[in-house]
């Protein structure tokens, strides 16, 4: 018997990182699981995206694991890629329980040299992404008269963070966004949270760009450079989250134990909110 | 006349009424010239007249009537060429005040796609858009003063405006990072957040049923639930109160104030948790 017997998740960016170690960790409890992706690079994004075999890798994992898995690749940016998942996991699945809006990119430059590709891309992925993905939604689980919500914003939602704009910007959107909607299905038996999770030990951090973020002063800076420097940012003396960290705070909210939490935040962040007002 | 903000060249996005004319006209009498950017064109969703021609040019005479000059600009801030031209225009700006926006409620599941670009394209995109034209002046000059003027729906969440906290958590989200980025360049970027202003954008009957969480709700029921809902039993913010705070913060004391929110909310704010 798993705490989510009978459930299914949708879930975003499921191909890997952070969207696939949820996946699992929902399907260990019992749930099928539905995950989309984009499983394509996007061009102002300086690392690899996931690609078909990633996505294909983490239904393999499901499976494995006993549970059903739908996986489709959509593009969070589009209303109709993302209509098309959401309809494609209820045909598939029969009804969505849970929705991760997971999916998420990142990139970085000064302010004033944030292209307009950067910019879009970026608000287009993470903000306007998130929007689509719970509209889409959001209907399926109003209709139940229950259901679990759970964003992925980041501590970067909660400051300011330089050579990041574009990300903050709709990392503290998604913020406004989760409370908004809280307040709007309260009554519906929905709940809508986001986790805010540090550095998370995944393909979107460990790549040369963003090394040369937090190692400006060094040519070509290693995982072993910026180590040290990454750990010196957190009260927690760790580089890195595992993924299954931020895994456990979104069982946590699609928990039982969480149908009376709604509209907050929850930060993974290795004591990083303790220095925060 | 001599004012704080005598030499000072301002730009006033969203210029031509509400807020943003108030803190015109303000920054006139103290002073500076201004350039006024308003009248956006194509706009969809607003359930009331956005602000024309006629109005912006109305904005721009109440300025000239202080002795000061102005200068209107039909400028959509959501247009990236038309908001490079306008700056181009302008000229060194040392003083920015951000106060484009829309209010067009709607449910989450019943929101358009036009309805959220709209609103996150003017409020948070136009921002960046006419932020990234003017920073690398500021930097490379004497620095400047941003103030980014926005709904209380920027601190908490607020039903059936989903687009409108979205695009302002995320624009002070944005107003942090820059303050951090050019904290050491003269800059500050500093963000007011108020709750309801009595101006046409809210003198629609989807504000009413928004402010007054019911359907069909009128004028007088949402000016009722908004004194029942703050602290202070006020239902708006006086404009007077927001043009005040804007100065002070493109004012002096503003030097070693940057990336704060200020909010403006009638006793709301005394609720937040931080």
């Amino acid at each position: 018997m798993g705490m989510l017997d009978e459930q299914v998740a949708f879930i975003t960016g499921g191909a890997r990182g952070q969207g696939r170690s949820h996946a699992l960790a929902l399907a260990r409890e019992g749930a099928d699981i539905a995950i989309c992706d984009i499983a394509a690079p996007i061009a102002s994004v300086p690392y690899p995206l996931a690609d078909a075999d990633d996505l294909a890798e983490t239904k393999r994992q499901v499976e494995e694991l006993g549970r059903r898995c739908f996986a489709t690749v959509a593009d969070v940016r589009s209303t109709a890629e993302v209509e098309a998942a959401v309809a494609g996991a209820v045909a598939e699945l029969g009804h969505l329980d849970i929705v991760l809006a997971n999916a998420g990119i990142c990139g970085f430059g000064p302010f004033a040299e944030i292209s307009d590709e950067m910019w879009d891309d970026m608000i287009g992925t993470d903000l306007t992404g998130v929007f689509k993905t719970l509209r889409a939604t959001v209907p399926h689980l109003v209709e139940r008269g229950s259901g679990r919500i759970v964003a992925t914003s980041s501590m970067g939602g909660k400051m300011g963070n330089p050579n990041l704009a574009h990300y903050v910007a709709a990392k503290w959107g998604v913020i406004g966004l989760v409370k908004t909607l809280a307040l709007e299905v309260a009554d519906k038996g929905v709940t809508v949270n986001a986790v805010c999770p540090a550095t998370v030990d995944t393909e979107m951090v460990h790549n040369d760009a963003l090394y040369g973020l937090f190692a400006p002063d060094l040519e070509n800076p290693t995982k072993a450079d910026v180590e040290p420097r990454y750990t010196a940012m957190n009260p927690v003396p760790e580089p890195w989250t595992p993924v299954e960290e931020i895994s456990a705070a979104i069982l946590y909210l699609v928990s039982p134990a969480a149908r009376m939490v709604s509209g907050t935040t929850l930060d993974v962040c290795m004591g990083a909110s303790a220095r925060m007002p | 006349m001599s004012g704080e903000f005598e030499g000072r060249v301002a730009l006033v996005a969203g210029g031509a009424r509400g807020v943003g004319a108030a803190c015109a006209l303000a920054l006139a009498e103290s002073g500076a010239d201004v350039a006024l950017l308003d009248a956006p064109a194509g706009l969809a969703t607003p359930a009331y007249p956005v602000a024309g021609a006629a109005e912006l040019e109305a904005s721009a005479a109440a300025v000239r009537a202080t002795g000061r000059s102005a200068l209107p600009i039909a400028c959509d801030v959501r247009d990236r060429a038309a908001v490079r031209t306008a700056i181009e225009r302008t000229g060194p700006i040392d003083l920015v005040v951000l106060a484009a926006g829309l209010r067009t409620p709607v449910a989450l599941g019943e929101m358009s796609d036009t309805q959220w670009d709209e609103t996150v394209d003017t409020t948070l995109n136009g921002g960046f858009n006419v932020l990234r034209e003017l920073i690398p002046a500021m930097i490379d000059g004497d620095g400047g003063r941003i103030v980014l003027v926005l709904g209380d729906e920027g601190r908490r969440g607020a039903p059936l405006l989903s687009h409108q906290a979205a695009a302002a958590w995320g624009a002070i989200g944005l107003a942090k990072s820059v303050a951090v980025e050019t904290a050491d360049a003269g800059i500050a970027v500093n963000v007011v957040c108020t709750t309801e202003l009595d101006t046409p954008a809210f003198d629609t009957p989807a504000s009413w049923a928004q402010a007054a969480r019911a359907d069909g709700a009128g004028a007088e029921d949402a000016a009722h639930a908004l004194r029942v809902r703050h602290p202070r039993s006020e239902a708006f913010v006086p404009l007077e109160r927001v043009v005040e705070t804007v100065l002070f913060l493109l004012g002096r004391p503003g030097e070693a104030m940057t990336g704060s929110v200020v909010d403006i909310s009638n006793g709301l704010s005394a609720l937040n948790s931080v």
